[in-house]
């Protein structure tokens, strides 16, 4: 029942999320291809993801508020602290819930974008898509943990989500730099130094090294929100 | 009938800075009682009830509730599972309509009862598909009195629970206090309304400014709590009245207003040799052994 609780809790905001992201990316797909720039079917798809990963991120981070702390706040802690569930187990279940929303969120805009491709006679390669949603989740990882660590350590509805976006921005500007640019996982969101613009096609295989690093991070980050949260006084 | 007590506190302390929200606290609920957890605003009760229930882990000091240690996260899950609570706040989840949070809460508790749970939807007359940011602090007070409510646990823990409540929901709720507690239950409830505190309660913890002040039985109250009102033609020393039993003195020149616990007896005849010119004494009841107490700690 605690994934059914996290479903009512971030329904509104996936659905939203999911909504814009799906009436987003299919048209700008069809306005890249009416205006025929850019002018490559792959460079059509790169360009729409670009955008569609600065949806991701911000429908990302709002999904991942909430929580036990953000309870605290409104007061409903007591009640879920009294359920005999543990915290770890509550904070499983939140992240579960917010991988599998951002998975979604990543993968059904891109199968939209996809088929409007190909109506638009954009022919494109799955192959691509899925790099694609790679480099996203890959480095969107990173993000949602590092939200999930700021809505346990901050307190109050509107707190936490301005302290999010507000390291989150902080952090893709300081690692813009050309030197700290391979370690920056919202360039590996958008896979530009991957990706060919000019044969439109992903110039190396799949980066699993990088992705693996920044899961690992997110991971640790995780560990880090759990075990404050298994600490803090309710 | 077990006497192995269903809250045992050793010590318990809390601190939040430099503030000592609850001070070496013992105390212990024995089963199938009603205990009444009585104490101002800020005394410590519901701090207390947060440590039991594992919200809050304690400065030092231990607990245990149905004999599971209160500082242990495992245990605490497994005593959670025996427990029924209704916090202070009685906030829920706002997103969630009356029949979510019910279906979503039932399956936690093997202990849930459907029949009970139909009635009490009835006789609170929630709607079920009301979300329930859209509910009245009553109705959301009534809601959570129904999650709670609706199980036959081992343990019913009540913060404040009439707070919110009209005079039929509160006559609702303490009859329903009083079934589940002749079922078996042991209900632990914290309370400003000294009124229903003496219709149910079997019990009195009163806590002040952290520590527990009085612990006994409301008959032990009834027959043994007296009010000494005492004149003088000079007013004496408190120590000299202050005697085993005595739980406090309220002086104002030359009257003295002596609480006494037991001894009552004595006392008079030392106010007698102290040359007192009136000596009155009255039986007192619960809301004055509440005030004198925490006004002459």
């Amino acid at each position: 029942m605690l994934w059914y609780k996290a479903w009512l809790e971030t329904r509104s905001r996936f659905l939203i999320a999911l909504v814009g992201c799906l009436a987003l990316c299919p048209r700008l797909v069809v306005n890249f291809v009416k205006n025929g720039a850019p002018s490559q079917p792959g460079q059509v798809l790169h360009a729409t993801h670009e955008i569609l990963a600065v949806v991701w991120l911000v429908a990302v981070t709002l999904l991942m508020m909430g929580g036990l702390v953000r309870e605290k706040g409104i007061g409903s802690s007591s009640f879920t602290l009294s359920l005999p569930v543990s915290r770890l187990r509550l904070m499983s279940t939140r992240v579960g819930v917010g991988i599998i929303e951002a998975i979604l969120l990543a993968v059904l805009p891109w199968i939209a974008m996809l088929f409007t491709a190909k109506v638009a006679g954009n022919m494109h390669f799955i192959s691509q898509a899925g790099y694609h949603i790679l480099l996203l989740l890959g480095g969107g990882i990173f993000f949602l943990a590092a939200s999930f660590l700021i809505s346990s350590l901050v307190e109050g509805e509107y707190t936490a989500p301005t302290v999010s976006f507000g390291a989150i921005t902080m952090f893709a500007y300081v690692l813009s730099d050309a030197k700290l640019r391979p370690y920056s996982p919202w360039a590996f969101m958008l896979g530009s130094d991957y990706f060919r613009w000019r044969t439109s096609q992903f110039i190396t295989p799949m980066p699993w090294i990088p992705a693996a690093a920044f899961v690992g991070i997110a991971v640790l980050l995780t560990m880090i929100a759990i075990h404050v949260v298994q600490r803090r006084d309710f | 009938m077990t006497s192995i007590p269903v809250i045992e506190t050793k010590d318990l302390s809390k601190s939040y800075g430099h503030v000592e929200a609850v001070r070496s606290l013992n105390f212990s609920v024995k089963p199938h009682q009603i205990t009444a957890f009585l104490g101002l605003n800020g005394a410590g009760k519901s701090t207390t009830i947060r440590m039991l229930l594992g919200m809050i882990r304690p400065n030092s000091g231990h607990g245990f509730v149905l004999g599971h240690r209160i500082d242990d996260a495992h245990e605490s899950v497994s005593l959670r599972r025996k427990v029924a609570y209704v916090s202070e706040n009685k906030q829920l989840y706002d997103y969630m309509t009356v029949e979510q949070i019910i279906r979503f809460t039932r399956p936690f508790y093997p202990d849930w009862s459907r029949a009970r749970e139909q009635v009490l939807l009835g006789a609170y007359e929630l709607p079920p598909n009301r979300r329930i940011r859209s509910l009245s602090k009553g109705m959301r007070t009534k809601l959570a009195l129904l999650l709670a409510l609706a199980r036959k646990p081992e343990l019913l823990i009540l913060d404040e629970p009439s707070e919110g409540l009209d005079p039929i929901g509160i006559e609702l709720m303490l009859t329903s206090l009083v079934e589940q507690n002749s079922e078996g239950t042991t209900v632990f409830f914290s309370s400003h309304q000294i009124p229903e505190v003496e219709r149910v309660a079997d019990h009195i913890c009163l806590l002040h400014r952290g520590s527990l002040v009085l612990d006994a039985s409301l008959d032990d109250i009834r027959q043994s709590y007296r009010q000494i009102d005492l004149v003088f033609p000079s007013p004496p020393d408190e120590s000299d009245i202050r005697l085993a039993g005595v739980e406090s003195i309220r002086a104002s020149g030359r009257q003295m207003s002596v609480l006494v616990s037991r001894n009552a007896e004595m006392l008079i005849e030392r106010a007698h040799a102290l040359h007192a010119s009136s000596v009155e004494v009255s039986p007192i009841g619960l809301r004055e052994i509440f005030l004198q107490t925490v006004k002459g700690c």
